[in-house]
């Protein structure tokens, strides 16, 4: 054998050295074992491919200009979960004895709608009026303004093998109230409810009452939802 | 030459590359990082029993379930009633006044790779002036994310994980449920039955809530059952959604509440000692149309049969006797009358083979008997005036 050879068959095995050294040999008598830690409870909006959609929304519907306080049959409606954007909650194995999934506002309960500049505004918490949100009341803003939450108009979807909606209840309809009512409930689900789950909501709607006279602007209202384990 | 290379590479390869398992998406939350064995509950959520004045050090691990780095921030943050009387948490903004002061974290933010998690430390300190009972609060875990952008119509989500911390200090528990309201209402194809319960004690009971739907023999429909928490000095209310039953008719919702009376016992601990409380409601639900019609139908059919077997009695107690003769059967003498010869059987009983017996006294409609005389009377009279 030459020199070259010899050096090239030399690199060879140093190589395959290098490579059997990354693999492990099995004794006679080994046991394979593999550990699968619970996750952790968590929502998310995803769609139907369950693929997470960036920057979720829930558009609510667009209102002309009123010099009347817009509510009931005329307020601004929407809907929080859809066929393409899911409010999915999971659960690996993380809350054994039960969940919530509620929603709040993001900046808390003395927060409101506003506009890109930040100029203009209106409130989700204030009951005030005859017909509830028409009218500022004794919180420290001067706006008027009141959301209402129904998930229980709603569809809740199992979505996993084994999983049913069953002990998953949806939250009754309720309007946010600074003070009294800061979080909604959305969705309850008890201790008897599958340990490993995975569905999601779809359908909850949501009635902002619009104030009279309401400056005509994009306005945005950011909500967080909340999974917490019981 | 060339395919000792090719070969050598391979090999190499194939041992030097790491094998890759698939990542499954599961968000961004955590869990009590110490759960104990003596209690079931500290495995989702952190249970203490404290003195005021007393410091408890524990963890938790922030998981990142994602395939994506993230940045993870973990706060405490106070814990509020949702409505419904569910259990929720302070917001990040929101003032840590209460039971979220108790808590100090080491850290606040924590970059976690994609499926990795880690411990976060931190303490509980009992203020020594804290009374007596359950106090909440929550342990929150957010990732962040860009912040969205501005002036965008409508409503903005985020998300967030967070573990409730149940903290009791010890002294006069005391522990009561009582029912606040059982409403049953129509919807669609639906029953709502919307149950509402109050805790008047100071901690919080861990209730099993059984809402049976049975109709009026008492026999069960459907059942739902479900375990809850309620939260002490707090309202809770449930919504749960029963089939319409598809008779209709009168039925009767009936919702108990069990739960464990032990004044001894804290949060997650097993005792013999359950209490029950019930409260019921009586609704009736409309059958839907097929069933409906069912229904009338069968009323109209017994009604029926009912009208008809009280016309036959009071045919036959009206009726007029007559003696069965040769030749006689019951289609002979009901044609002579005009009337069904059924009728006749039904007035006295006969059964089949519908056979009549000579020399039997049976009854005969009066109406139809004055009938035919009449028109004997009135075929004589018109012979004799012919005659003449």
């Amino acid at each position: 054998m030459t020199k070259t050879g010899l050096l090239k068959k030399g690199t060879a095995l140093l190589f395959l050295t290098f490579a059997m050294g990354a693999t492990a040999f099995a004794a006679n008598n080994s046991n394979l074992t593999q550990s699968i830690t619970s996750g952790t409870l968590a929502a998310d909006i995803l769609d139907a491919s369950r693929v997470a959609v960036g920057s979720p929304s829930a558009a609510l519907s667009s209102k002309t200009f009123s010099f009347d306080c817009q509510h009931t049959g005329n307020a601004s409606t929407g809907a929080l979960g859809s066929a393409s954007q899911r409010l999915y909650i999971m659960n690996p194995d993380a809350a054994d004895n039960g969940w919530t999934l509620s929603i709040a506002a993001t900046g808390g309960a003395t927060t409101r709608w506003a506009n890109g500049g930040a100029t203009q505004f209106f409130d989700f918490n204030d009951p005030t009026g005859t017909n509830p949100g028409c009218t500022d009341g004794g919180d420290a803003d001067n706006s008027a303004g009141q959301i209402t939450v129904d998930a229980n108009a709603g569809t809740l979807t199992a979505d996993c093998g084994s999983c049913v909606t069953t002990n998953v209840t949806k939250g009754s309809s309720a309007a946010f109230n600074q003070g009294t009512t800061d979080s909604v409930t959305l969705l309850n689900a008890a201790a008897a409810s599958n340990d490993i789950w995975r569905g999601y909501l779809t359908g909850a709607t949501l009635s902002q009452t619009i104030p009279a006279e309401q400056v005509p602007d994009n306005y945005t209202l950011n909500l967080t939802l909340t999974s917490t384990a019981l | 030459m060339r395919i000792t290379l090719v070969a050598t590479l391979f090999a190499f390869l194939v041992g030097m590359v790491p094998p890759v398992f698939a990542v499954e998406n599961s968000g961004v939350g955590g869990k009590p990082a110490n759960p104990r064995n003596d209690n079931p509950r500290s495995q989702s959520i952190f249970v203490y029993e404290l003195e005021p004045g007393k410091t408890v050090q524990d963890a938790v691990t922030l998981i990142n379930g994602t395939d994506q780095p993230k940045t993870v921030e973990v706060y405490p943050a106070d814990g509020q009633i949702a409505s419904g009387g569910a259990f929720a948490c302070d917001q990040k903004a929101d003032k840590r006044d209460q039971e979220a002061a108790w808590i100090t974290l080491d850290k606040e933010s924590v970059e976690l790779p994609p499926a990795s998690e880690q411990k976060v430390d931190f303490t509980l300190t009992v203020p020594k002036d804290a009374s007596v009972g359950e106090h909440n609060a929550c342990i929150a875990i957010q990732a962040v994310e860009a912040p969205a952008a501005s002036g965008v119509n409508g409503v903005q989500l985020s998300f967030r994980s967070a573990i409730r911390v149940a903290v009791t200090v010890p002294g006069k528990l005391s522990k009561e449920l009582v029912y606040d309201s059982l409403n049953v209402k129509r919807q669609d194809h639906k029953l709502l039955a919307n149950v509402a319960v109050r805790n008047n004690g100071n901690v919080s009971l861990d209730t099993t809530l059984d809402t049976k739907v049975s109709n009026l023999l008492g026999m069960k429909v459907e059942t739902i059952s479900g375990e809850y928490p309620v939260l002490a000095h707090q309202r809770a209310e449930f919504n749960f959604e029963f089939k319409k039953p598809v008779w209709g008719g009168v039925y009767r919702v009936v919702s108990t509440a069990t739960y464990n009376d032990d004044q001894g016992s804290s949060l997650g601990e097993k005792s013999d000692n359950r209490k029950t409380i019930r409260s019921s409601k009586t609704v009736f639900v409309v059958p839907n149309a097929s069933a409906l019609a069912a229904d009338v139908g069968f009323v109209v059919l017994v009604a029926l049969l009912v009208w008809r077997w009280q016309r036959a009695k009071v045919l036959h107690r009206k009726g007029k006797s007559y003696t069965v003769k040769d030749g006689d059967n019951l289609q002979s003498i009901a044609r002579v009358l005009g009337v069904r010869w059924k009728l006749i059987a039904r007035m006295n009983g006969i059964k089949a083979p519908y056979v009549l017996k000579p020399g039997e006294t049976i009854r005969l409609p009066q109406k139809a008997i004055k009938k035919l005389a009449a028109k004997k009377s009135a075929k004589s009279t018109t012979k004799k005036s012919t005659k003449e």
